[in-house]
């Protein structure tokens, strides 16, 4: 006997599916980096009730608890390696799990550019997370300096490049007021 | 000019609360790995902050055109309709009702065909489809402004029963149809011998009769016969109550639990005495009580009977002015048939002025066979003064002379008893 209704929109799978893999992503993510039993329980279960309750916003728990749990950890490449791709995939989960509810159906052609773009942005952050892992942290490059430095260097080059959008902006008025001036000594030659 | 099956909407959005998080996420990254001497936790914020950026430079894939198109289907019980969504959107949010009641949200491409199909559980008008869209891109990021429904309006066609024989109308019209008239003319029966007269064909000339019963040379007598008539009837549906045959789902809007009701009887009663009608040769229209309702003049044909199904098809429940009926104009000498559930006075006393002034009126009960289950105390009493009110109201009927019929299976030979009898009647009184 046929269903009353029928919906028929392609190779879907559930809404409630989202923030079952975030929350499975949040649990192996917590346990490969070593945290305690009972954040790697709460990592899950923070996803799962904000998957229900969306306001909670879930997943940006849990990724706060995995940065916690890395930043407790001793440095190590790998983790990090792990905390950055489940950061980001709870970014993106939580984001879609806002407005895609549990019982809805999702396309699975349309998570294709979601898919594509995580993995082009994993393959950037990772290697920038390879490299500050190689960085030497302790023994005497003072991150704030660094920081503080480039925050020096970053407001140096606006400041110059205001100015210079300042004077040409100046340079340009000024041009333009000599040829009007040019136009109308022409004129009057004439 | 604007199409209901076609939508385009604005192209406004707004930021989700994701993007405010991210930037969050970002800067606590940055802060605690400066704090902490750890450059990999700063490279863990990195994806909050490439996402952020992302997602707030995002142009947003612009409007988003959704268009219904009805999809002719290959069996008559199911109503197909494809949903055709174009955008730049990477996603579309799509808020989907289907047969007026099941809601279902999908998300698809911002290019997309949806499949939708129904199997309608009643006959009579069904929005079969109810489509609202919005975009969304950047994983949900940057939300786009939810734009107007659009939906399609599909008739489903009513049971068809076939009834073999009707009751006839109290005074035939016209020189053609399949009943035996009144009046001289060709087709009929045999009515009797009569001298020759100015506009008699010869043809008619009875030249027996002639030989023997001629009185005077030169007489000629001809065969006359009786003239063939059709009759007119109309059919009068009343759409101010649509009862389901489960009583505890009146008064809620549950088209899939009530069961048969008493407009798909109305609609089927309708379309069966209309095809009746049209196959024996008479005419028919077709009126709904309703103030403003429909209505199709008296005809003959197939052609005709299509335009009538199609407008018995069309007929839903009125709306809250249904109280509040209409007389419609009835051809003289008409058999009027009275669609109802006759639960409220109004179809009973137009009935009954009907049959007051020489109409030949029969009352048919729409109402179906009643589920009393999980019915409380109190509303069984108050169904059982309802329907004693009712038998009252069909008991008035009766002795107003209109003919009441109960809609049900044994219909056709309620209607076949009605036939014989009005036919002894009239072959009684003459015609």
């Amino acid at each position: 006997m046929m269903r009353e209704t029928r919906l028929l929109i392609g190779a879907a799978v559930p809404g409630a599916l989202l923030p079952l893999t975030a929350a499975a992503v949040a649990g192996a993510s917590a346990a490969s980096i070593g945290m305690p039993m009972l954040w790697v329980v709460v990592a899950p279960t923070a996803v799962l009730f904000g998957g229900i309750v969306r306001m909670v916003g879930g997943a940006w728990i849990a990724a706060a608890l995995l940065i916690i749990g890395l930043v407790a950890a001793d440095p190590s490449p790998w983790r990090t390696a792990t905390v950055i791709a489940a950061v980001h995939l709870l970014q993106v989960l939580g984001s879609l799990m806002l407005v895609i509810p549990l019982r809805s159906w999702i396309a699975v052609r349309a998570l294709a550019p979601t898919a594509v773009r995580f993995v082009l942005v994993q393959l950037l952050c990772q290697a920038v997370g390879l490299l500050a892992s190689l960085l030497p942290t302790r023994s005497g490059l003072p991150l704030a300096a660094i920081a503080g430095a480039a925050a020096v260097l970053v407001f140096t080059v606006l400041v110059v490049r205001m100015l210079a959008t300042g004077r040409a902006g100046a340079f340009s008025t000024a041009d333009a007021a000599r040829g009007a001036d040019g136009s109308s000594a022409t004129s009057g030659d004439g | 000019m604007s199409n209901p099956h076609i939508a385009r909407g604005s192209s406004s959005r707004r930021s989700s609360p994701s993007i405010y998080l991210a930037i969050v996420g970002a800067l606590g990254t940055a802060v605690m790995g400066a704090l902490l001497a750890r450059p990999e936790v700063i490279a863990v914020g990195l994806p909050f902050a490439l996402w952020a950026v992302h997602a707030l430079t995002t142009p947003g894939g612009g409007t988003v055109r959704v268009a219904i198109a009805k999809v002719e289907a290959e069996t008559t019980d199911r109503l197909s309709d494809d949903v055709v969504i174009q955008s730049g959107a990477e996603l579309v949010e799509v808020a989907v009702r289907q047969s007026e009641r099941v809601r279902r949200r999908v998300f698809v491409a911002g290019s997309a065909r949806l499949h939708s199909r129904v199997r309608p559980l009643h006959s009579g008008p069904l929005t079969s489809v109810e489509v609202a869209v919005r975009g969304l891109d950047a994983d949900a990021g940057s939300i786009g402004a939810p734009q107007p429904p659009i939906h399609v309006t599909r008739t489903v066609q009513p049971v068809l029963r076939r009834l073999p024989r009707l009751p006839l109308a109290p005074r035939l019209t016209g020189l053609h149809g399949a009943h035996e008239g009144s009046r001289p003319g060709q087709g009929g029966d045999f009515r009797g011998i009569h001298p020759f007269a100015p506009g008699d064909e010869l043809r008619r000339v009875d030249w027996k009769a002639t030989a023997r019963a001629a009185r005077r040379p030169g007489e000629l007598l001809v065969r006359r016969t009786n003239s063939l008539s059709d009759a007119s009837a109309v059919i009068v549906m009343d759409t101010a109550d649509d009862l389901g045959t489960v009583v505890a789902t009146w008064g809620t809007p549950d088209p899939a639990r009530s069961g048969v009701t008493s407009l798909d009887h109305a609609r089927s009663a309708a379309r069966s005495i209309a095809a009746a009608t049209i196959e024996q040769g008479d005419r028919v229209a077709f009126h709904t009580l309703a103030l403003g309702g429909r209505s199709v003049r008296s005809g003959g044909g197939r052609r005709h009977l299509a335009r009538i199904v199609a407008e018995i098809a069309a007929s839903g429940r009125a709306g809250d002015d249904a109280r509040f009926r209409r007389t419609p104009p009835v051809p003289h000498g008409s058999i009027i048939y009275v669609l109802s559930t006759f639960f409220d006075g109004a179809a009973a006393e137009i009935a009954m002025r009907w049959r007051a002034s020489g109409h030949r009126v029969v009352a048919v009960d729409t109402l179906p066979e009643l589920d009393r289950s999980r019915l409380t105390v109190e509303r069984t009493l108050a169904l059982d003064v309802l329907l004693a009110e009712r038998q009252d109201m069909l008991h008035q009927l009766r002795e107003a002379a209109v003919e009441t019929v109960r809609w049900s299976s044994g219909i056709d030979g309620e209607l076949s008893a009605l036939a014989r009898a009005g036919t002894a009647v009239q072959s009684g009184v003459g015609r």
